[in-house]
């Protein structure tokens, strides 16, 4: 019951609650729908303002596409005209009415008609929407006119529906203008920049247009833009003055515009100098005159280069042609294209007779043709060249030319030769005659030298013999008086043989005839009996001698004995002539000579205290019969050969000499030798020193001499000597005597009558049953000639002398030969150095000059405490440059006294830094151990000064 | 707040609890109107809340699922009543982001005075987007089952998950993956 009850009260809510949300619905739809009217009242309205604007803006278009410069109507899609504007009826000519509903095409001109209705058709076809074609059209009246279109199809929902057309006339006027305008616009601006002046009148002479350049040159001073539309008819008037001839200007102006013809490159001369050209360039427009182009250039520049081009030429050709050049010019087939007025002299044809014939078939030997061809093609290659040949000149005459040939190019193109000529023939027959002149002084001396070599050759003998006999005078008892004549005949014939042995050498020097051979040769021995035969000279002089050779020297080396010789003697006797006291040095040193090489040098220093040489005069000291002053000849007499002589020997030899000399203070001559070593080792025992006489008391001697003075001469000296010997008169005799005896030594002459010196050495040599076929033979030459020395030597001698020689002479050169005999030099005992220091170096060293060594000793303890300390400061700086250059320095000084390791320590440390720029470690402590045993060395070269002090006290004392 | 949202609650109690449930509810929620709804008219929103709460007391069920099933109910409706939203949309994620863009701004054309959430999207990658509802009205469940059922309704097979809320429920952060 309550259910129910409730139940009905629910449905009751629910009906009460559809019945509210329906009314409520039916409001809010009211609502809407008045708010739906009014909506829709409010589109109307505007809807129409919209419809009125539109009317009025389709009015606008309409009268705007009326009044258009274009050409504008409608088709309908097959081509209808369905609208034409006012401006198509005003071209066409056809009313509106009159064209609407015609087909378009009708109004192509029939030429175009089938192209352009394709045209279109194909538009059409391909749905192409907009396009743009030229045609002309045709009017009412039956004209046509170009126009150009563009058509646009109008589709809707792909079909079309409508054609517009605008288009344009071309032929209107102002498209023309418009292009005039801008050619006009071009022309003037490129007239503007132009470097000429460029004036355009029109057919009344106003002005069209003008430039700046022409205001210039004219001296007008308005901008050019505002010249334009001014009359010129008086202008020529008023510039005239700006000309040279000025009324020339004027009346030339007149008659060029009377005549109307196009005139070119008048040149014209301004007062201010300068050149125009003009060109005037009448316009006609369908032989319509309209008026005139003036145009003017600069060209005072040209003008000025073409005006100095012309001066230069003139002055080269004239030059030339002055210096008696000939100047021709071919072209490039050799043909000749001008010839030059000296030329035609020089080869005797006229410029008409030689232009255009061929140079090569006038002018040209055929021994030249060669010469010719190779100078051509370096023409044509564009060298020139300088070359000689012979000319045939007309008449058959022959000269000879130097020719200076110079390729012509224009642009690439070869254009021919300009050949300058020079005539030489004159030269050159000068230089034939000369080489003949030359040929015959030449000859002449030649016989001149052969005279004075025969002479000389024949003088010596009798010197020779008055020398040898005064040298026997000398050891017979004489009174004082006596003894002086002796003494002037010696002198005087000293000095004759050397001039003519002087005269004998240089002219076989000169002759070439002087050939330098290589022998074993003992240099210490050779230098100490040249010095020594100077020493017994000049006794009386107080003249000290020092002979000072380095150890390095080897014993023997290979070069001539005979030229060293020479030249050592020439050198020395120089200086013994020339110093009156102080003393006179022979040095010799070797130089560069590596270890194990075979070439060395040699060089030798002589140096005296003597009167010495001006500076002007040590140039020429080695020239020929050159003596410093007449003075030096007056007081010293000689022949001025001496040092000549020595040149050509060291030259000769592939040497050098030199002289360092001031007057007063002595002179130095240095002579540096190559040589090279002989190919034994050294250490042969050579004898270094001259026999003494008494060594020679057991030996027997064969003198084999024609000459009877020489006879007298040598059996003195041998006598003298206590020598057994025997005398033969020529080969024939000695041949004799040879086989009955046996004899230590032979003299051999070499002229001798029956048989000479060679063919008798030749026999006693091959004699194998003779008891003297390996006997020692000298040679006695009466030349210095090296030929007969060297012949004597191939021979089979052992050694030479040149005759006159003196009993020194002898003893030296038997001291060379294998005798048994050696002889201390040093007399009163021998020193030998202390073996704490390398004594048998010093020993060599010295060679028993005690004073030297004593010297030497003393310097060396003098300086090397503060040497030491030096070594100790640079060492400490590690300051290797330094020192290095200290340890070379001081290398020597330890040499010198016998501290011969340390020396060759500190010459390690030089070397090491001269090639790597370092110092080895193993070296500097070395050398720090060295610094330290200082002291050691100090107290054993005081014992061994003091010992050198006793010594040479004790050499004085007898 | 749009009459439909009202009248389909009401038809949805009446067809799933009756219409006792729905009396009750009705009265117990004191309408001003008495539940007299119709789809074309504005209601507030603050009865719609008491609707809510009444009814999850009668049938005794969270409001949050409540919410949620009525979002999963309404977005069928719409779905029915609305096709053309639907035309050009291939699947949820598009629909979900033309919400803001295209369906809301079609509505706020037909009821101007219309109060609208606002759906900020943006596809993180190919099958994940981020969802944030924003509205003073703070139903982020009811949006929760709007969009549940969205996925369904394209067949797409996701996940929607709730990864934030700020303002009391004023904003809340969806991620969507599928």
């Amino acid at each position: 019951m309550n259910t129910t009850h409730e139940e009905i009260a629910l449905l009751k809510r629910k009906i009460e609650r559809e019945r509210k949300a329906r009314k409520e619905a039916e409001l809010l739809l009211e609502q809407k729908s008045l708010e739906l009217y009014a909506a829709n009242e409010r589109l109307r309205e505007r809807a129409r303002l919209k419809e009125a604007i539109l009317e009025k803006t389709e009015r606008k278009f309409e009268s705007i596409i009326d009044n258009a410069q274009d050409l504008i109507y409608r088709m309908d899609r097959n081509g209808f005209i369905t609208y034409a504007n006012k401006m198509c009826q005003k071209k066409m000519l056809y009313s509106a009415s009159e064209s609407i509903g015609k087909l378009f095409t009708d109004f192509i001109h029939p030429d175009f008609k089938e192209v352009i209705t394709r045209f279109y058709a194909i538009q059409r076809k391909d749905k192409i929407e907009t396009t743009y074609q030229e045609f002309p059209a045709v009017t009412k009246d039956g004209g046509s006119i170009w126009i150009g279109q563009n058509v646009q199809f109008i589709y809707e929902d792909g079909e079309l529906i409508e054609i517009i057309a605008i288009a344009r006339d071309l032929s209107e006027q102002r498209t023309v203008q418009s292009q005039l305008y801008s050619t006009t616009l071009r022309l003037s601006t490129l007239i503007k920049a132009t470097h000429s002046g460029i004036l355009v009148e029109d057919e009344h002479r106003d002005i069209i247009l003008v430039n700046q350049r022409f205001c210039d040159f004219f001296e007008i001073p308005v901008p050019p833009d505002q010249l334009v539309g001014i009359n010129c008819a008086t202008s020529a008037e008023d510039s005239k003055h700006l000309f040279s001839e000025p009324e020339h200007f004027v009346t030339s102006i007149n008659e060029i515009l009377a005549r109307r013809v196009p005139v070119v490159d008048q040149e014209l001369t301004m007062t201010n100098g300068r050149v125009l050209e003009r060109d005037y360039i009448p316009l006609f427009d369908n032989k319509l005159y309209k008026g005139h182009v003036w145009q003017y250039r600069d060209i005072t520049a040209r003008k000025e280069s073409d005006q100095l081009l012309r001066i230069n030429e003139e002055k080269y050709r004239s030059i030339i042609e002055n210096m008696e050049l000939g100047l021709m010019e071919v072209d490039a087939n050799g043909i000749i294209v001008k010839a030059y007025d000296r030329f035609c002299t020089m080869v005797g044809y006229t410029q008409e007779e030689l232009i255009g014939r061929s140079a090569e078939e006038v002018f040209l030997p055929e021994e030249y043709k060669e010469v010719m061809r190779r100078q051509d093609a370096d023409r044509e290659r564009g060298q020139g060249g300088v070359y000689e040949i012979e000319m045939i000149c007309k008449g058959g005459r022959r000269i000879s030319v130097l020719i200076s040939g110079a390729p012509v190019f224009e642009g690439s193109q070869f254009k021919g030769t300009l050949g300058v000529h020079y005539d030489i023939t004159d030269r050159k027959n000068l230089e034939r005659d000369l080489m003949e002149a030359k040929k015959i002084a030449d000859q002449a001396r030649e016989m001149e030298k052969q005279f004075l070599a025969n002479m000389s050759h024949e003088i010596r003998n009798p010197i020779n013999a008055v020398i040898g006999v005064t040298n026997l005078l000398y050891d017979t008892p004489l009174d004082a008086e006596q003894l002086e004549y002796v003494k002037t005949i010696k002198y005087s014939s000293d000095v004759l043989l050397q001039l003519i042995s002087g005269v004998l050498d240089i002219s076989k020097i000169e002759s070439g005839k002087l050939e330098i051979t290589s022998q074993p040769v003992d240099i210490r021995a050779l230098v100490k009996a040249i010095v020594q035969t100077y020493e017994f000279h000049a006794a009386d002089r107080p003249i000290k001698f020092i002979v000072d050779i380095d150890k390095k020297v080897p014993q023997l080396i290979l070069g001539d004995k005979v030229v060293l010789n020479q030249i050592l003697l020439n050198l020395l006797g120089n200086a013994v002539k020339f110093t009156e006291r102080g003393q006179i040095s022979v040095a010799v040193r070797l130089l560069k000579a590596k270890p194990d090489d075979h070439e060395a040098k040699l060089r030798i220093d002589i140096r005296d205290t003597g009167i010495g040489i001006k500076k002007d005069k040590l140039k020429t000291i080695f020239e020929s019969f050159k003596q410093e002053s007449a003075e030096t000849q007056l007081k010293y007499g000689g022949t001025g050969l001496g040092l000549s002589i020595v040149k050509s020997l060291v030259d000769a030899y592939g040497g050098l000499v030199a002289v360092v000399s001031e007057p007063g203070k002595g002179a130095c001559f240095s002579v540096t030798l190559p040589f090279s070593l002989p190919e034994y080792k050294e250490g042969v025992d050579v004898p270094s020193a001259t026999l003494d006489h008494a060594e020679l008391t057991h030996k027997r001697v064969l003198v084999v001499e024609d000459n009877t003075v020489n006879q007298v001469y040598l059996a003195g000296l041998l006598k003298k000597w206590g020598v057994m010997f025997e005398i033969a008169n020529h080969g024939v005799e000695a041949l004799e005597l040879i086989r009955l005896h046996r004899y230590d030594l032979v003299l051999m002459d070499i002229r001798m009558p029956e048989m000479d010196g060679y063919e008798t050495t030749i026999r006693i040599r091959s004699d194998h049953h003779n008891p003297n076929a390996n006997v020692p033979i000298i040679a006695l030459t009466a030349s210095a000639l090296v030929d007969e020395k060297d012949k004597a030597l191939a021979v089979g001698m052992n050694h030479h002398l040149t005759k006159p020689f003196t009993p020194e002479d002898l003893l030296g050169v038997l001291a060379t030969l294998d005798f048994e005999t050696h002889i201390e030099n040093t007399p009163g005992g021998v020193f030998h150095f202390s073996e704490a220091l390398n004594g048998p170096y010093l020993d060599e060293l010295y060679d028993q000059d005690l004073e030297r060594a004593q010297i030497m000793f003393r310097i060396f303890l003098k300086n090397i405490e503060k040497e030491s300390a030096e070594l100790t400061e640079r060492l400490v700086a590690r300051d290797w440059k330094a020192l290095s250059a200290l340890a070379h320095k001081l290398k020597p000084n330890f040499g010198m006294v016998g501290l011969e390791s340390e020396m060759q320590l500190l010459a390690d440390i030089e070397e090491d830094y001269v090639t790597r720029m370092e110092i080895k470690p193993e070296l500097i402590s070395k050398l720090e151990r060295m610094l330290q045993s200082i002291p050691k060395f100090v107290d054993l070269l005081q014992h061994e000064q003091r010992r050198l002090e006793e010594a040479l006290l004790s050499a004085e004392k007898p | 707040m749009k009459g439909i949202v009202f009248t389909e609650l009401l038809e949805m109690v009446e067809d799933k609890y009756g219409d006792q449930v729905l009396d009750h509810v009705i009265t117990k929620s004191d309408l001003p109107n008495q539940g007299g709804y119709t789809a074309v008219g504005t209601y507030d929103h603050d009865e719609l809340v008491r609707i809510i709460a009444a009814l999850a007391e009668e049938i005794d069920e969270e409001i949050p699922v409540i919410l949620k099933v009525y979002g999963r109910h309404i977005f069928k409706v719409f779905a029915l009543h609305y096709p053309h939203f639907f035309a050009d949309v291939v699947d949820s994620f598009s629909f979900l982001e033309s919400i803001e863009s295209h369906i809301h701004v079609e509505v706020k054309k037909l009821y101007p005075e219309a109060e609208l959430p606002t759906f900020e999207s943006s596809r993180t990658s190919e099958d994940e987007l981020k969802l944030t509802y924003i509205s003073t009205r703070k139903m982020g469940d009811f949006a929760f089952g709007l969009i549940e059922e969205c996925l369904d309704h394209f067949g797409d097979k996701g996940k929607v998950e709730i990864m934030s809320r700020e303002e009391q429920g004023a904003k809340v952060h969806f991620k969507i993956t599928r």
